[in-house]
């Protein structure tokens, strides 16, 4: 059940404070695909906090931490005066975003589907809040023109998307996750067919799937304890990207968080997959 | 042995701290908005709409609920005949949790009016079964101590099993809507919320209250309390469901909080003695206020993020817990 498309594309909750055109913003930045494009878009410097998730551009870590985006303290982000929060629609409890449009805080909701399409839409709702269309503009035209230099035409290579993150079992990426539209987009096959979401890998399982290529997360290979650890992964010895050693490791946000690294990490992506 | 305060004295004691730290909790926070900002700006609107509708609740939720979780810890401790006895030590807050997850994944059609109450209800069905098999449990073996708590960390782990089960099969919003709600926290408090929990938790307490003589009476036996004209099976049954009704709406409220029933209960029971007429008020009394200072501090330690508050409780009480568990002198077998 996807809310409609108008509802996705923008949902300012309530504009109690006037706000005149020509007034900086104040700007909590929650999501790190939003932050990295209110940054791009060079509003940067109206940004006074961000969410833990947003580490893009390097300028951000120095600005003030709100703490996870699904867990709000209403309180928290009030005391920092903003007078606008930009969040992506993922962030959590719905409650604080709705008492902080109560308090007079503008909040603006950003889509957060993970389909190529939705990169333009989250750039266009952002710039027309930070009031930077003709930026938005240039950069989804910027973003349109690098997705379509990435050959993404059909490639029987299998992938094998892993996320291990600390303490538990490593798990495999099924249909309807953000790495298997990736692995899709790309126009390469998701190795694991027929279940939805992260299943815990079993040895048996990712021997049967076969992949080709082996695609994880700087902060995954982290907790698993560095690359040489990967081939100790359940069954992943025995297929044929264990055998070749083929592995292909990205930045967390730049895989999963659906921002404007996304056409950089298919070309990557392609590339190592064409790879032979 | 130390002299024991007078239960009365006590009790106002206990009100006058919880009415202290109620007032420092609504001057404290990540905004700077103490009374005196507010007393010096009456008509800066914001201000008075943040502090009402955000922190005002907050903190009343934070005393209801305490008082709900420590009335029900000394309900079952005196219920069981046994020191232990704790809501989610014996696997009652994971029973709750368990339903609430039930009806997260699997949502009923109902009704707007039962909807609001949905969550509180599922908690309040699933604590209740949960107490009722340990009670079975229990009185097969005339109050065997170690068993009991075999039988509690296994429904437990039950539980979370089931639970586990129930997330693996859930999507993804369903998902973090649960593991949000897991975690424990007060940041679901907004009037609404507040208006029902305290028209569920506080004539729960009040009719605990009532039963606490007969409570007194049951520590003898249950055959010497029947002697004594109480009606030994309706008294449990109604202090099994009230205790199970307030562990249900503080678990629907605010997920699993540990050791505020275990904690508290203890330490008045140390100070007054094991009389439930002053035992049962001043533990409501003293489960407010500790779980008023773990929320506050939960929401002001990290700001402008946010703890947590399970932690916060586990934190104090954790600690504490073990110390009870060597100071003991008795075997556990007894």
């Amino acid at each position: 059940m996807k809310p409609s498309l108008t509802r996705c594309l923008v949902l300012v909750i309530t504009l109690t404070l006037p706000l005149t055109t020509a007034a900086t913003q104040r700007i909590v930045s929650i999501g790190g695909d939003v932050t990295e494009i209110v940054f791009a878009l060079g509003a940067g410097d109206e940004v006074i906090a961000r969410d833990s998730t947003s580490l893009q551009p390097k300028a951000v870590k120095k600005l003030p931490d709100i703490g996870y985006m699904r867990q709000l303290n209403a309180e928290g982000i009030l005391s920092l005066k903003p007078t606008l929060v930009l969040t992506t629609e993922l962030a959590q409890p719905a409650l604080v975003l709705t008492q902080l449009a109560e308090s007079g805080v503008k909040v603006v909701s950003v889509p957060g589907d993970t389909t190529l399409q939705t990169v333009p839409k989250k750039i266009a709702v952002i710039a027309d809040t930070v009031q930077r269309s003709e930026q938005g503009k240039q950069l989804s035209i910027r973003y349109l023109q690098q997705l379509t230099a990435v050959n993404t035409s059909p490639l029987p290579v299998k992938v094998l998307f892993v996320m291990n993150h600390g303490g538990m079992t490593p798990l495999a990426a099924g249909q309807h996750t953000a790495a298997d539209a990736v692995i899709t987009a790309a126009g390469l096959k998701n190795a694991m067919q027929g279940f939805e979401r992260y299943r815990p890998l079993s040895q048996e399982g990712v021997i049967a799937s076969a992949p080709d290529l082996l695609l994880i997360t700087t902060d995954s290979v982290r907790s698993i304890g560095g690359w040489q650890q990967l081939w100790s992964l359940p069954g992943l010895a025995l297929t044929p990207a264990g055998k070749n050693r083929r592995v292909l490791i990205v930045d967390d946000m730049a895989l999963l968080g659906f921002g404007l690294e996304m056409p950089a990490t298919l070309a990557k992506l392609r590339q190592a997959a064409e790879q032979k | 042995m130390r002299s024991r305060p007078s239960p009365p004295l006590a009790i106002a004691g206990l009100l006058v701290l919880l009415t202290l730290l109620v007032l420092v909790a609504a001057n404290m926070g990540a905004l700077t908005l103490s009374f005196l900002t507010l007393w010096r700006e009456p008509f800066s609107e914001r201000s008075w709409h943040i502090w009402l509708h955000i922190r005002l609740p907050r903190v009343l939720l934070a005393v209801v609920i305490g008082c709900a979780l420590a009335v029900s810890g000394a309900v079952m401790q005196g219920l069981f005949r046994n020191p232990l006895a704790d809501p989610s030590l014996l696997g009652i807050s994971s029973g709750g949790a368990l339903f609430v997850a039930l009806i997260i994944v699997m949502p009923l059609a109902l009704p707007t009016v039962i909807g609001l109450y949905s969550q509180m209800l599922a908690a309040f069905i699933g604590s209740l079964l949960v107490l009722l098999l340990i009670y079975a449990i229990s009185r097969s073996e005339r109050g065997n101590l170690s068993r009991l708590l075999l039988a509690g960390i296994a429904i437990n782990a039950l539980c979370m099993a089931a639970i586990g089960v129930l997330s693996y099969v859930s999507s993804d919003q369903q998902l973090r809507q649960f593991s949000l709600w897991m975690m424990g926290s007060l940041s679901q408090s907004q009037w609404p919320m507040l208006i029902i929990a305290v028209s569920l938790i506080l004539p729960a307490a009040l009719l605990t209250l009532r039963q606490a003589r007969r409570l007194n009476l049951l520590q003898l036996g249950d055959e010497e309390a029947h002697y004594l004209g109480v009606d030994v099976q309706r008294t449990k049954l109604q202090l099994l469901l009230l205790s199970a009704l307030l562990i249900g709406v503080a678990v629907a409220i605010s997920g699993v909080i540990g050791f505020v029933g275990l904690v508290v209960p203890h330490l008045v029971r140390m100070r007054l003695g094991g009389d439930h007429r002053w035992l049962l008020p001043c533990s409501a009394l003293g489960g407010a206020c500790l779980l008023l200072v773990s929320d506050t501090l939960a929401r002001t330690l990290v700001a402008p993020a946010e703890m947590p508050v399970g932690l916060m409780t586990s934190l104090i009480g954790g600690p504490y817990f073990l110390w009870l568990v060597m100071r003991q002198r008795e075997p556990i077998n007894g």
